[in-house]
């Protein structure tokens, strides 16, 4: 029996290679994505946060 | 590539005089107001209503800039051709999730037939993640139906994940991981839309011709409302749909807009630059990225990658809502999604256009809460206004009476009113005088059509306005409301429909008019135009939802429809509108096989 067969039940149609309806198998890797900012300190807001800290305070 | 393409110098000059126009507009309402406000007295509310008129005309004053921006006529380009050489490997992507097995895969036949008649080589993969049993059988019948009228055995592909994570973003992303390294680029769909070959034909060639672009968008045209309600969206998306995005085009440059769908990939570049990560988190703020397309532009241009959108490519097509509880369930999703972008403000390297882009996605939702917060303190400010005293000092013969305040708050109502409807008007002006409203029924018929849908927008705008506030505190309430499969298809709605869906904002409408009459009469009559829809919403949703005839909101692809709209509709009837009969495929699914 076909691949075609197998999957319809259906005899009469061209025999293709299985799995015929599955998309070539060629892997393209996809590193993840960096979206959110680590806990590490943002030197830009540490400043901010310095000079708007009292001394006293700090 | 690692480094944002920088604008160049017309996008900057572009940005710089619509955020200024923005700005100017924002001061003059907030000055108009605070003339109007300090007439009583200054207190804290006046200061709120400022910052809130502020924002919000700044808002409107921005998408007006757009559409100004959009005017002037694109220059003619020439038509690029495909480039010799190897003939690019191009894949056609359908994501589809618990959709309408017949119409989506007679859609696919359409596109196969204008692909091949196009001369494109391009294979078609349907990725599935429908995850009803019973669903997911009718697709595969409907799968050999569409491989026995195409004879597209061995180039349009199917496969259904068991696990659908990432949704749509997931679906393909897993499809690149999979099968990527087989193409050069792919054109990614949704299930309602449709392309012509030569529009896909000439995506293939602007990307061949520009090695930096990553992404090509195009405009797709609504097509096949039936409804008032949809006509409407249709009409509006094929009028002023066009200058709105050449305004886009040109304010975006390089760093342009991704709207999931009708589009064009380079798949290098999306695979080394588009994998998202789950954000910390639960839902909504963290988790699955729900709007991914905006994150995925933003990622593509972070690496590098020019994205553009370009209206001038022909042949594009997606279908609408046809009622507006279908728009407000789709702008829920919506709402949730780029209030996520909150959390990607911040994210590393983005250029800041893009920064500016997922700041504009969050205004879309947050500014009809803040047109909902004004009209509040307007009337707080109203009622803790002192009463007038007409006699300041003592020993006055005649009464002073306080100035009349009517006309700085006439002219605050007629601008903003202005920056809504001026745009519209000159896009109408400009379809007149170049001919583009011969499609749309000839002139006073175009004109016509933008006036009743003037109309109608102001009186749908106080139901948006509640469904969006919801949506927006359901969201910051940490509601998650998933994203849903669309319902497509959804036609008439009933009056009961209407009542159950909409008797909250008739509610809320009808407590606004009582209380602002007892407490601020003064204010009644402004406040009409906002409240009477609102008391009227159920009926307004179902009239809205009902069949129209084609006197009004003539767009062009009615009168010629495009070839891949003819095929469509045509194999359409050939398949009955029903699920084609086909003996069910005694094998069973195999962990990630597809059938």
């Amino acid at each position: 029996m076909s691949a075609h067969e197998n999957v319809t039940g259906q005899a009469g149609m061209d025999v293709v290679e299985a799995p015929f309806w599955a998309p070539p198998e060629a892997p393209l890797d996809m590193p993840h994505q960096v979206l959110e900012r680590s806990a590490q300190p943002v030197p830009f807001l540490d400043r901010l946060l310095h000079a708007l800290t009292p001394r006293a305070r700090a | 590539m690692a480094t944002p393409l920088p604008p160049d110098r017309r996008t900057v000059a572009t940005r710089t005089l619509a955020l200024t126009l923005s700005l100017v507009a924002a001061l003059a309402a907030t000055v108009l107001l605070i003339e109007a406000a300090v007439q009583d007295g200054r207190d804290v509310w006046d200061v709120v209503r400022s910052g809130l008129i502020f924002i919000s005309t700044a808002w409107l004053a921005w998408g007006a800039a757009l559409a100004f921006t959009g005017l002037a006529p694109a220059r003619p380009v020439a038509a690029v051709e495909p480039a010799a050489g190897p003939v690019p490997r191009t894949v056609v992507l359908v994501p589809i999730c618990n959709e309408d097995p017949v119409t989506t895969f007679a859609r696919i036949a359409a596109m196969d037939q204008s692909i091949r008649a196009a001369g494109v080589e391009a294979d078609i993969a349907i990725l599935s993640d429908t995850r009803d049993a019973g669903g997911a059988l009718r697709e595969r019948h409907a799968y050999v139906r569409l491989l026995q009228i195409t004879g597209g055995t061995g180039r349009i592909f199917y496969r259904r994940r068991n696990d659908n994570r990432g949704r749509k973003a997931g679906n393909v992303e897993d499809f690149i991981r999979r099968s990527g390294g087989a193409y050069d680029y792919a054109v990614i769909l949704d299930a309602d839309s449709l392309m012509e070959g030569t529009a896909i034909r000439t995506m293939i060639a602007r990307m061949q011709a520009d090695p930096k672009l990553g992404l090509l968008q195009t405009l797709p045209r609504i097509i096949g409302a039936q409804s008032l309600f949809g006509r409407a969206v249709q009409f509006a998306a094929a009028f002023h749909g066009p200058v709105f995005t050449r305004g886009l085009a040109r304010m975006q440059g390089q760093t342009g807009p991704f709207w999931g769908h009708n589009a064009i990939v380079r798949m290098r570049a999306f695979a080394e630059s588009c994998a998202l990560p789950e954000l910390s988190g639960k839902p909504p703020f963290g988790g699955h990225i729900l709007s991914h397309d905006y994150v995925e532009a933003a990622l593509l241009a972070r690496a590098g990658w020019a994205v553009r959108v370009d209206p001038a490519i022909e042949g594009s097509f997606e279908e609408g809502p046809e009622n507006i509880l279908s728009f407000a369930r789709r702008d829920r999703r919506w709402a949730q999604g780029n209030l996520q972008h909150i959390r990607l403000l911040l994210a590393p390297g983005l250029p800041m256009w893009s920064r500016f882009v997922f700041l504009q996605g969050i205004f879309a939702y947050l500014v009809s809460l803040l047109w909902g917060a004004f009209m509040i303190a307007s009337i707080v400010a109203t009622i803790k206004a002192p009463p007038p005293d007409y006699f300041p000092e003592p020993h006055l013969l005649f009464p002073v009476f306080p100035s009349d305040r009517t006309k700085e708050i006439t002219t605050l109502v007629f601008g903003i009113a202005g920056l809504l409807v001026l745009p519209k008007v000159a896009i109408l002006t400009g379809a007149v005088l170049s001919g583009r409203a011969r499609g749309f029924g000839g002139g006073l018929k175009a004109g016509l059509s933008v006036l009743v849908e003037i109309a109608l927008t102001s009186i749908i705008a106080p139901l948006m306005l509640m469904y969006q506030s919801r949506a927006v505190m359901q969201v910051f309430a940490g509601r998650d409301g998933g994203w849903p499969a669309n319902q497509r298809g959804e036609g008439s709605l009933t009056l009961g429909q209407g009542v159950q869906a909409g008797l909250w904002i008739s509610a809320v409408g009808v407590a606004a008019l009582v209380l602002v009459a007892r407490v601020a009469p003064e204010l009644t009559l402004w406040l009409t135009p906002v409240c009477l829809p609102m008391v009227a919403a159920p009926l307004i949703i179902a009239l809205t939802s009902r069949a129209v005839g084609r006197s009004v909101f003539v767009v062009p692809d009615e009168a010629a429809p495009a070839p891949v709209v003819r095929r469509y509709h045509a194999i359409l009837a050939e398949w009955g509108g029903a699920a084609p009969a086909v003996p069910e495929p005694p094998i069973a699914e195999a962990g990630h096989a597809p059938v």
